[in-house]
């Protein structure tokens, strides 16, 4: 049945192409407009922090587990973050089951690199016992609807996740470490970070592209700021190109909707 | 005991409709002399027949519907199309037909990716829906847009004896083909009148399970072109 979203119809494609040129598009919104978002924490009481967010009909749900262990040798002094993405077969009738695909380890990849490179989190202050034990932040992904744009939502969802992380306060004796019941605090974060994608149809830039949208697609750029409006990280994906000009008019579009984003996540945090 | 129902009710699984002399429809089971319902739906009683008309559900062929199809491959021995439905149709040389002038056929080849309108002449549980496009009206659809609503919500888009399609032919554009399987295409002149008509069916798949439904959606019809209108002027001034 997957071929059948594979394929897109002729008719569509015009359409979505004729109205782009005309400034609009087929929901309704302008080139530059951001669908709705809807952010919640604390949906998932088992985890050690959660958040759900809905963008459009976008729907993605993002766990942090916590767990102590060893960090890694180059960089004993600093916490482990570890991001995973699963695209649950039940979001889209192209995603299947079974081991994370190229679209899944890219997902994880894009959120991942805007939370390290924005440094919103001091992964020195995970630290424990340097060089023995931190904590490993295990972030997962998870897809539930997909409506496009999973790489804006995944990580306005994991920011609000790890915003709502609580940690318990350690004891250490020794080499020891004991976990104080009933203290749990948040992680200290710095600032937020927005994610923006930006898809190129044509010679035209359009933000926040929905599933039919993404299937017409030629490329797409997503650009991640923190809040001073610093770059982060940017990812280009999808088989077109991009000119020089082109970039620096998805920055700016981009930067423009990350205040959209910002203002949403600071009703959470 | 007569039927346990007005006509219309909204009925749940496993609800008790009718006892007695009555035989099960569609959406409805019969054990004993009594009538079930098997979905949740309205129920209807014609005759001694009592069925349940879905209140959602996929799109399931039958013979004799047209249909609206996005072409999935294509290859001389025939044609497969996606038809919004639990099973993906067939086009054969044989149907792909279109009856020309002096009744010459001519054989038609759809690309993949074209959409089509179609008519089922064939399908049972043992091979899958067969199409033709050999029929005034039928063929591939060119332009325009596509938009789809919920399959069990297309009867009420046509209305009573075609009330409401006509009242929207009328108002807004006369090219306009509805698929059985909810698939509609339409083309019109402008924006305007394209947002009206995309407004004015949300509308009609919305409020499908209520009553008075053509004569609201005159109003509605009525106050969007008012609005749009409105909104034209106060550009030009």
């Amino acid at each position: 049945m997957s071929e059948v979203y594979k394929i897109v119809s002729e008719i569509e494609r015009n359409q979505i192409i004729a109205k782009i040129a005309k400034g609009k598009r087929l929901d309704g919104r302008s080139l530059d407009e951001y669908r709705p978002i809807k952010i919640e924490t604390g949906i998932v009481s088992k985890a050690d922090g959660s958040a759900k967010v809905e963008l459009g009909d976008t729907k993605v749900i993002v766990g942090v587990k916590v767990e102590l262990g060893a960090p890694f040798p180059d960089t004993p002094d600093e916490g482990v973050i570890t991001l995973g993405a699963e695209l649950l077969p039940m979001a889209f009738p192209t995603f299947e089951p079974g081991p994370p695909n190229f679209d899944a380890i890219e997902l994880a990849r894009v959120v991942d690199r805007g939370i390290r490179h924005s440094d919103i989190i001091d992964r020195k202050q995970l630290c424990i016992i340097p060089g023995k034990k931190v904590w490993i932040l295990f972030v997962d992904i998870y897809v539930l609807d997909s409506d496009g744009n999973l790489f804006d939502a995944s990580s306005m969802a994991a920011l609000a996740a790890l915003k709502n992380l609580r940690l318990p306060d350690v004891k250490v004796t020794g080499e020891d470490v004991e976990l104080i019941k009933d203290s749990m605090k948040p992680i200290p974060l710095k600032g937020k970070l927005a994610a923006v994608t930006i898809a190129k149809v044509g010679d035209y830039l359009i933000v926040d592209p929905d599933s039919s949208e993404e299937r017409i697609m030629d490329g797409r750029i997503t650009v991640a700021f923190n809040e001073e409006g610093k770059i982060c990280a940017i990812q280009k994906g999808g088989e077109s190109s991009f000119r020089y000009q082109e970039i620096q008019k998805a920055i700016i579009l981009a930067n423009k909707s990350s205040e959209k984003i910002f203002s949403e996540l600071s009703k959470v945090m | 005991m007569p039927v346990n129902f007005e006509n219309n009710q909204i009925v749940s699984p496993g609800e008790l409709l009718a006892e007695g002399d009555y035989l099960s429809g569609e959406g409805s089971f019969k054990e004993g002399n009594k009538v079930y319902s098997s979905i949740l739906g309205l129920a209807v009683l014609k005759g001694k027949v009592v069925s349940v008309i879905p209140l959602q559900g996929p799109y399931y062929p039958k013979v004799g519907d047209i249909v609206i199809g996005k072409v999935l491959n294509s290859s001389p021995a025939g044609m497969r199309i996606d038809i919004n439905s639990l099973y993906s149709a067939a086009i054969f040389p044989s149907t792909a037909n279109e009856t020309g002038r002096r009744g010459r056929e001519k054989f038609i080849q759809f690309d993949v990716g074209e959409n089509i309108i179609a008519k089922i002449i064939s399908f049972d549980r043992t091979h899958d829906p067969i199409l033709t496009v050999d029929e005034e009206g039928l063929g591939k659809l060119v332009g325009g847009r596509i938009i789809k609503i919920h399959p069990t919500r297309v009867p009420r888009v046509i209305g009573k004896k075609g009330s409401m399609i006509k009242l929207l032919k009328e108002e807004l554009t006369d090219r306009i083909k509805i698929g059985q399987n909810g698939l509609i295409w339409f083309s019109t002149s402008n924006d305007v009148i394209e947002d009206i008509l995309v407004a004015v069916l949300r509308k009609i798949e919305r409020e499908a399970h209520t009553s008075g439904l053509t004569d609201r959606v005159k109003e509605t019809i009525k106050k969007l072109k008012e609005e749009k209108l409105n909104v034209i002027r106060g550009k030009n001034t």
